[in-house]
């Protein structure tokens, strides 16, 4: 069975090439731009894992991460932060609110990939 | 003093400023000239992606080149910004590259440097900390040592009333200023048109030329454009100062003065000057750059030499190997004559003509425009790619640039510019050919004394006329062309006279 990543990005550009880039590792893709459509799509698709950027519209990623961390449905579904801050306290930020795994801007894709295989297995 | 306060947030030490903006504005230029490289739909679309970016990476730059810099409070969302940018542009260049069908294709070598270009920046982005920079003391000490009367600005005053000028003139000569007068706006461009002009006090009532279209002239001028103007208003009216500030004007003063006033708004005025002065000096290094790319893009060079450096990594180190070479120097006749006394954008559009012209010519023949010296060219035959008959090709190239010659004039008679001649220089030798310069700038190119002597033969060579050396004739593998009486030449510096044929040809076009 294919991965099936819910990728939360506001920036389109980095939404699109990073759906592109997994797409082609061959992980199905679907996305969200906020939040509040993350926390919708994750209860809604029950994604395998999610990355999440955090300086996000409406709703940020750490609160959305929040929202999915608290709810039974989707408590299970790890995810990964993604930030372009690359400072220590964001990562400490990012466990604090239940975050599984941590990766920084920009991105590196093996590393990236070797982390979501991990958090998958 | 709030300099001294901003100067203390300043994020990044000089050094690693100036490094991470000249590398961000390569950056820009690497990101622009992509798309060029493109030969599929697909790669299109990602490179005009990336290309996308350019504005952000402007907007980027531009803060980081502010007076101010990037502020302690501002180093997180800018650092933060500039690592989303970079992802997007690194994630699709990696999808380029996964897509293109060898690694010798012409893209694969803008993408490795636009890759070393972002990572150079994201090194950068770690040396943020706080430091007062070096930058801003410098900028403190002119703007000081103004006010101890040692940097003599040059102050234009522009008023139509003789006490108002007095006036102000003692004033600011007292600050230290060197001050001119004018006495209505015709008179006051004028000045500004002889030059030297640093700073413009401008009255806004003035009779005839009011102040406001003074302005507006000054700020249509290019080369005066970028003179600070302050305003000086009798009259308290707000509405014309707005509309004054709308049209350029760096400030306002209103009648009466004071003193304090007047030093503090021209210290403001001078550290705009200063912070121009250093814009100014960026952008030739980005020009710097700019060309840097280009050339190793191959827009110039030919493919040859662009690919060889690809199929070649050692071929990226410096030195080089010796080797046999045909050096051919063609030269525009008068050209500097020409320069004075034609403007500038004739002078590019006769240059480009006839160098695009002959550079076609030189990489059909098998020749390579090793480089381009003002209105000088220098091309080579059997470097970097060895071929057998380099003399005969160098010979026959220049006969053909000759020959070429009534369509560059016919195309420049067509612009309204004037005709050129060329005289061309040839000759053979071992020369050094390989990267040479420094490892930041190498370039591909030759040493040797063989150079030199082209660069000599081609100096006494006629108008119209290909002139060769003796080796270049005994290097023939082909039938000698038909030449003309023999001369001959000692170089300056050289005690061995050189003995050099012209070569004989019609006019005619080959083909």
């Amino acid at each position: 069975m294919t991965t099936k990543i819910l990728l939360v990005e506001d920036n389109d550009m980095n939404r699109d090439m990073l759906s592109r880039r997994l797409t082609r590792r061959g992980f199905e893709l679907i996305t969200a731009v906020n939040g509040e459509e993350a926390v919708a799509l994750a209860s809604s698709e029950l994604p395998n894992v999610i990355l999440m950027d955090m300086g996000l519209p409406i709703m940020d990623g750490w609160q959305a991460t929040q929202v999915i961390k608290s709810s039974d449905a989707t408590r299970h579904i790890p995810v990964i932060a993604l930030t372009a801050h690359a400072m220590d306290e964001d990562r400490q930020r990012a466990s604090d609110v239940g975050c599984d795994d941590f990766d920084t801007k920009p991105i590196d894709l093996e590393r990236l990939v070797s982390k979501i295989e991990a958090i998958v297995s | 003093m709030s300099n001294d306060k901003e100067a203390a947030q300043r994020i990044f030490p000089r050094a690693d400023q100036k490094k991470l903006a000249v590398s961000m504005a390569s950056l820009c230029y690497a990101v622009e000239l992509l798309p060029d490289a493109a030969d599929t739909d697909d790669s299109r679309e990602m490179c005009e992606q990336i290309a996308a970016l350019k504005p952000e990476l402007n907007k980027l730059w531009l803060h980081l080149m502010r007076p101010g810099g990037v502020a302690q409070a501002e180093i997180r969302d800018w650092r933060h910004d500039i690592r989303n940018l970079l992802n997007g542009l690194l994630g699709y260049s990696e999808i380029i590259r996964e897509d293109l069908p060898d690694k010798n294709h012409p893209l694969n070598n803008q993408l490795a440097l636009l890759n070393n270009v972002a990572q150079t920046i994201l090194g950068e982005l770690e040396n943020a900390r706080e430091v007062q920079s070096v930058l801003d003391r410098d900028i403190d000490t002119v703007v000081n040592a103004n006010t101890a009367n040692k940097y003599r600005l040059k102050l234009l005053v522009v008023d139509d009333s003789a006490d108002n000028r007095t006036l102000l003139s003692h004033y600011l000569v007292r600050l230290g200023y060197q001050v001119m007068t004018a006495s209505n706006g015709k008179e006051g461009l004028q000045l500004v048109a002889k030059g030297g002009v640093d700073v413009i006090l401008l009255d806004l009532e003035m009779p005839e030329m009011s102040g406001l279209e003074v302005l507006h002239l000054i700020k249509e001028n290019p080369s005066h454009r970028d003179i600070p103007v302050i305003m000086v208003s009798g009259v308290q009216d707000m509405h014309e100062v707005t509309k004054c500030i709308a049209a350029g004007a760096e400030d306002y003063l209103f009648k009466p003065f004071n003193s304090a006033l007047l030093s503090a708004r021209l210290n403001n005025c001078i550290e705009r000057i200063q912070w121009r002065q250093r814009e100014r000096s960026y952008l030739e290094e980005l020009e710097r750059n700019h060309r840097f790319i280009r050339q190793t893009f191959g827009r110039y060079l030919s493919t040859e030499i662009v690919e060889s450096l690809i199929d070649n990594p050692e071929g990226q180190t410096l030195g080089g190997s010796k080797r046999k070479v045909a050096i051919m120097m063609a030269d525009i006749r008068g050209f500097t004559q020409l320069s004075e006394q034609l403007d500038a954008e004739k002078v590019v559009q006769i240059l480009n003509t006839y160098l695009g012209v002959m550079s076609e010519i030189i990489m059909k023949h098998g020749g390579t425009v090793d480089e381009f010296i003002g209105d000088a060219i220098l091309a080579l035959f059997g470097a970097p790619v060895e071929s057998p008959d380099i003399a005969d090709a160098s010979v026959h190239c220049a006969i053909e640039m000759q020959q070429a010659m009534p369509l560059v004039n016919a195309r420049n008679r067509e612009l309204g510019l004037p005709e050129i001649h060329m005289g061309i220089g040839i000759n053979y030798g071992d020369v050094v050919a390989g990267n040479i310069g420094s490892e930041k700038r190498a370039k591909y190119g030759v040493v040797g004394t063989p150079v030199n002597m082209a660069s000599r033969i081609q100096a006494i060579s006629q108008p119209g006329e290909i002139l060769a050396a003796e080796q270049v004739f005994e290097a023939f593998e082909g039938s000698l062309p038909d030449r003309g009486k023999r001369r001959t030449f000692i170089p300056k510096g050289s005690e061995h006279p050189l003995s050099l044929y012209p070569v004989n040809f019609t006019m005619g076009t080959q083909e």
